[in-house]
């Protein structure tokens, strides 16, 4: 027999002298419990320690053994606390699952929202000015090699309107020669004052225009030439007439009366017409690169121009320039807004190409990340318009 | 009820409402005693009552069948018992402390004190109440409850060895606590 096995016999043997030593007090043993218990008590010296301590514990604690009040409690009172209980676990349900559902809906409603398509803040494109009307005025190609004296000669126009533009440009104005073939004060005029040092160097001031009115009806030349031959004028650059003095003129009251007119012309003086021609250059250039869809350096060239442009008139031509490419940003949003997603993605990744370099570039590649990871096109909200 | 008898009638707790009302009207008094013997206090015997049906009932489809409904019945009245008891004891360590064993000698405590049984059924009651957690526990179901250390064993979820060694001190315990009074002892 191993030693559990003896250890556990010897519990049960104390268990049993323990017993047996109660119930001699309850009741007569029988002669073999008798004889068992004498045994338990030679063997256990703290069984025999207990049977001494019995003896009297057993009748101090009678009162332990009092019967007990009887219980309060009745069929009726447990049914109704298992009433309440079923109630409570019924409510406890329903809690548990109107909890587990406003989970349920709180997490799907935040899926919902992860993978809806999220807005985009436009900062620089403004989606109105896609339709927006942009009055500009053109510049003539002319401006780009216009000098008014060339080689010592005057170098004529020979359209108005033509000639008011370029003003504009030069911050000039327009000295206006009328002819006609049968007039033999204009001919006196060219072939005299008007290849007079003296005069062709005030000229430089102006931009001179020869008009011939040799297709004019016999009525219009009597209108035309009413004050006198040759028509003698001078313009600002809005087209407003400033002075007219018709008739035959020698140089000298030509130098006189050219100028009195530079004298009268507010300050600052024009700009040189080197600063015109190389502006008018870089706008031409600047409106090649917007052509060629190529803005960022459409931009970056209108930009220069609009702040150190030398007159007004070419810096709201750059101005003017700006805003074309911005509307033309506009219109590329708008165009895709309408398209399936595919196509919005590859016009946009085209946008994006030819705008780098311009400020609409980052609302362009952001409206493109957009449609490309969620797939569809993103509301547009623009920031703070 | 005695525990000892054969369980085969009363194995089994069936869902039903009319079985379970047999359950409770057959042990209700011999459980309310056990608790009764445990707490000392009719009231609280009848709260752990009420918990111990309840708690049965609410996991009455856990009971597999295996030993007694009863000794399932008693087994979870002494669970809850010595939950009780720990929330109380709990409370008692905020409280302050007055109720100790009284030192006093019957010399000191006067001569009709000394002979009134209730001050001598109180001297006991209050010997074993102080005896140790366990301890008093199986002296009370040994004395009791009558009891065998086998079924404390059972009840308390507690070794045979323990039971007899708790058992063995509680009652060195209580004589020691009595001695004083030997002779006044009713």
């Amino acid at each position: 027999m191993n030693q559990p096995e003896n250890e556990s016999r010897e519990f049960e043997a104390r268990s049993r002298g323990l017993e047996l030593i109660r119930a001699r007090y309850e009741r007569a043993l029988a002669p073999r419990e008798a004889a068992e218990l004498e045994r338990a008590l030679a063997s256990d010296p703290e069984l025999r320690e207990f049977a001494s301590d019995w003896s009297e514990v057993r009748a101090a604690t009678e009162a332990l053994s009092d019967a007990p009040p009887a219980s309060r409690m009745s069929w009726a009172t447990l049914s109704e606390a298992m009433e309440r209980e079923s109630h409570s676990r019924r409510a406890r349900w329903r809690r548990a699952a109107a909890v587990a559902a406003a989970l349920i809906g709180a997490a799907a409603l935040w899926w919902a929202l992860r993978n809806s398509p999220t807005a985009v803040r436009l900062q620089s494109i403004e989606l109105s000015r896609a339709s927006e009307p942009i009055s500009e005025t053109a510049l003539p190609a002319v401006l780009a090699t216009f000098r008014p004296v060339d080689s010592g000669a005057i170098r004529w126009l020979d359209d108005f309107d033509q000639a008011l533009a370029v003003a504009r440009a030069a911050d000039r104005p327009v000295f206006l020669f009328g002819s006609h073939p049968t007039c033999p004060m204009c001919l006196h005029m060219k072939a005299n004052a008007l290849v007079d040092e003296g005069v062709v160097a005030l000229v430089d001031g102006f931009v001179p225009v020869q008009i011939d009115h040799s297709k004019a009806t016999e009525a219009e030349v009597a209108e035309l030439f009413a004050a006198g031959w040759p028509r003698l004028e001078i313009y600002d650059a809005s087209g407003a007439l400033r002075t007219r003095f018709p008739g035959l003129h020698e140089a000298p009251e030509f130098v006189e009366v050219l100028s009195g007119e530079l004298a009268a012309r507010a300050q600052p003086p024009p700009p040189a017409w080197d600063a015109v021609q190389r502006a008018a250059a870089d706008l031409a250039g600047a409106r090649e690169h917007e052509a060629s869809r190529e803005f960022g350096a459409a931009f970056r060239d209108y930009s220069s121009l609009a702040a150190s442009a030398p007159s007004n008139a070419l810096a709201e031509a750059a101005r003017t320039g700006l805003a074309r490419i911005a509307a033309e940003s506009a219109r590329v949003v708008l165009a895709a807004r309408e398209e399936p997603p595919s196509a919005a993605r590859e016009r946009l990744e085209r946008s994006v190409a030819e705008f780098d370099g311009t400020p609409q570039s980052r609302d362009l590649a952001v409206v493109l990340e957009r449609v490309r990871e969620d797939g569809v096109f993103p509301s547009l909200v623009e920031d703070g318009r | 009820m005695d525990l000892r008898a054969p369980v085969a009638a009363s194995r089994g707790v069936s869902n039903s409402d009319q079985d379970f009302r047999r359950l409770f009207e057959r042990e209700q008094a011999g459980l309310h005693r056990f608790l009764f013997r445990l707490t000392r206090n009719a009231s609280d015997a009848d709260d752990l009552l009420q918990e111990t049906f309840l708690t049965v009932w609410r996991k009455r489809e856990q009971f597999e069948g295996r030993g007694s409904a009863e000794g399932w019945l008693r087994r979870t009245a002494f669970r809850l018992y010595l939950n009780s008891r720990t929330r109380t004891d709990r409370r008692a360590d905020l409280a302050p402390r007055g109720d100790e064993l009284t030192t006093e000698s019957p010399a000191e405590s006067g001569l009709e004190r000394r002979e009134s049984v209730e001050f001598l059924v109180a001297k006991v009651l209050e010997a074993v109440r102080t005896l140790p957690d366990g301890a008093r526990e199986a002296f009370v179901l040994f004395r009791c409850e009558g009891l065998s250390c086998s079924e404390i064993a059972e009840i308390t979820g507690t070794p045979l060895k323990t039971v007899e060694t708790r058992l063995l001190r509680a009652t060195r315990q209580v004589a020691d606590r009595l001695r004083p009074f030997r002779r006044e002892v009713p």
